[in-house]
């Protein structure tokens, strides 16, 4: 399948880092974390939520987000873990991920009978962060020129295009949709496809073959 | 690109060099300032050692400023360290005027190149005040705390943030060090120059001489702290792990490996604590280093089976990281920014007792499989997190953030 329309620009993959900002909103309780929760800046729900992806590390994998994981090496509550970590950001808005966040927090609350204490120096530390874009030698012209690249492709660069930037200039979807209807399909299994629960090499993978399977199949 | 420039791709990858030239493009031409208060000894001189090159090879015209006070000064910032990091010193009005007096007579020498300068980063609490003596200053000055400031002693941080305040952002290793302050507190893990004589690779020849050098013995397994004689390094602390250890690896031997910073008055007497504890025990091998010793380090760095880092506090232990980047799996003190440098279990081990450092030397040392996947995962980690290429692009990023926001 060829580009429909020779007048579309091509695409300049972009890259990008985060850079850390300290809140100095601290939690050192149970308690404390769900009295933080009711009124710290959303900007910082959304952060440990999702820049774990961009941060290396060897953190247990089942726990995809700084509050689960948190619980389970500070507070030692599995149980609270796993609620926590099952609570996907992309199907609530920022409130919404706030009152899941803290609906969870206060049933572990009442089922404990008391508050969960860290030991000194294991706080819940509230960070935010601003993106740090970058250009890269990467301008794609047509669909299959990014079906190549994808693997290649750094983190940074998956979490900008497929994680950060899904309503913004960056967003693959707007750009496939130039190329004509058909490619419609696509970029709406790529709106659908939730990251939350992959790592970015899962993530990157899983766009791979999404576009391995459309392209194949639109080229038969 | 700079032969230089090249050297950083080949060892940090094309993406970082890349992301420096990016961001310091619209910054070519500017006058950067680093100031702090020694260039030699310690972890911030060998940060900017390499750093300030690095800088300026991207085309930022870059400066390093150090400033310069008589002893009561040092006597007073070395109390301030102390407190920042939770000891509850006072500090008399006598050394604290001895701070003052010292800011302002440097800042007689240095008003004209800081006020002239498009960006500042004033490392520490020793020249903390310039920015107060600066009254002209037309660019966006950012204090840079490298101390574990997660329980200060409030007397003491109090009369400091006095002259933090005013900064444009200040950044810190860990969120648990940050302040309440009224401007933005960014948070920046420092680094290591993979391309310095401290970390680069070296010859078999020049370790083997290292064992010569110092009288060790390379048939038997080699346990080696290198750090300043400082209490919150604990040295006594290793000692006794090394003693614990002894006792079912008697043919283990420890490097003790340290050197003075011009602006720490207190090593001497920790010095002596140091051999007292060691006694007549010839397997301990107490090394005093100048403060060019980087290669020397390197080597006792390559030659140990295990180095430690058992600090009490700590900002941040580049003596980790060094390690850790020539493939060493590091036990570390739990604390501080040895919290991040080291994931417990995967590239070394957290510890929080003598007891503790031994028993992990202990698996490791009958444990060579171990050791060695730990240490290879070590080395990727500081690969990925702690190359001063990271550290600079993100020092970078907060400036541009600063410029956009004052345009905006």
């Amino acid at each position: 399948m060829t580009s429909k329309n020779e007048n579309i620009q091509p695409f300049n993959i972009k890259d990008c880092a985060i850079l850390n900002i300290a809140t100095g909103v601290r939690a050192k309780n149970l308690k404390g974390l769900r009295d933080k929760l009711l009124t710290v800046h959303p900007e910082s729900i959304l952060y440990h939520f999702w820049a774990k992806k961009l941060r290396p590390g060897f953190e247990e994998p089942e726990y995809n987000n700084d509050f689960a994981t948190w619980a389970y090496n500070n507070l030692h509550d599995i149980k609270l873990a796993e609620r926590l970590s099952l609570i996907n950001p992309g199907t609530f808005d920022i409130q919404g991920l706030r009152v899941k966040l803290i609906e969870v927090v206060e049933l572990s609350l009442e089922e404990n009978n008391s508050d969960l204490k860290t030991k000194e120096g294991e706080q819940f530390q509230f960070i935010r962060s601003e993106v740090v874009v970058f250009n890269t030698q990467h301008m794609i012209s047509n669909p299959e020129e990014l079906k190549e690249l994808l693997p290649a492709l750094a983190p940074g660069s998956i979490y900008f295009h497929f994680i950060d930037s899904k309503n913004s200039s960056g967003d693959i979807s707007s750009w496939l949709l130039q190329f004509g209807d058909e490619y419609s399909k696509l970029a709406d299994q790529l709106s659908k496809l939730d990251p939350y629960f992959f790592t970015l090499t899962e993530l990157e993978r899983k766009v791979s073959q999404i576009f391995k399977d459309f392209l194949k199949g639109a080229n038969q | 690109m700079s032969d230089l420039l090249n050297a950083y791709q080949r060892v940090a990858g094309k993406d970082a060099v890349d992301h420096l030239q990016q961001l310091s493009a619209p910054m070519k031409g500017a006058k950067f300032v680093h100031v702090n208060s020694t260039r030699v000894g310690g972890g911030v001189a060998e940060i900017l050692m390499k750093m300030v090159p690095l800088m300026n090879e991207l085309g930022i015209d870059t400066s390093w400023e150090v400033i310069t006070g008589e002893d009561k000064f040092y006597q007073c910032t070395k109390s301030m360290h102390n407190a920042l990091q939770g000891d509850p010193v006072n500090i008399t009005s006598d050394l604290l005027k001895a701070y003052e007096e010292t800011n302002a007579k440097n800042a007689e020498t240095l008003r004209p190149i800081l006020e002239d300068a498009d960006y500042v980063i004033i490392h520490d609490p020793q020249p903390a005040p310039l920015l107060s003596l600066c009254p002209n200053r037309k660019g966006k000055w950012v204090w840079r705390c490298h101390i574990d400031a997660s329980k200060p002693y409030p007397p003491v941080w109090n009369y400091l943030s006095q002259y933090v305040k005013d900064y444009d952002a200040s950044f810190f290793s860990l969120a648990d060090f940050a302040q309440q302050l009224p401007h933005t507190q960014y948070l920046i893990p420092p680094s290591i120059d993979p391309l310095s004589e401290k970390n680069m690779e070296l010859s078999q020849a020049e370790i083997d001489s290292t064992y010569e050098e110092f009288n060790l013995d390379r048939t038997r397994p080699i346990m080696l702290q290198v750090s300043r004689y400082d209490r919150f390094k604990d040295p006594i602390g290793v000692i006794q792990a090394y003693k614990l250890v002894k006792q079912s690896i008697p043919e283990i031997q420890l490097v003790l490996a340290g050197g003075g910073a011009t602006d720490d008055p207190e090593g001497e007497e920790v010095l002596k604590e140091v051999r007292d504890s060691a006694g007549n025990d010839t397997d301990i091998h107490i090394l005093l280093l100048p403060p060019d010793a980087h290669k020397t380090i390197n080597a006792l760095q390559r030659l140990s089976d295990i180095v430690l880092q058992k600090s009490l506090k700590e900002g941040f232990g580049l003596t980790v990281t060094e390690a850790m980047w020539k493939g060493k799996p590091v036990i570390g003190g739990n604390t501080g920014g040895i919290r991040l440098q080291i994931t417990n279990h995967h590239t070394g081990f957290l510890v929080d007792t003598p007891e503790g450092a031994a028993l992990r030397i202990q698996e490791l040392l009958q444990n060579p499989d171990k050791m060695k996947e730990m240490g290879k995962q070590a080395k990727e980690y500081v690969r990925e997190n702690f190359l001063n290429t990271r550290h600079l692009r993100e020092i970078l990023s907060l400036f541009t953030i600063l410029d956009n926001q004052s345009k905006s």
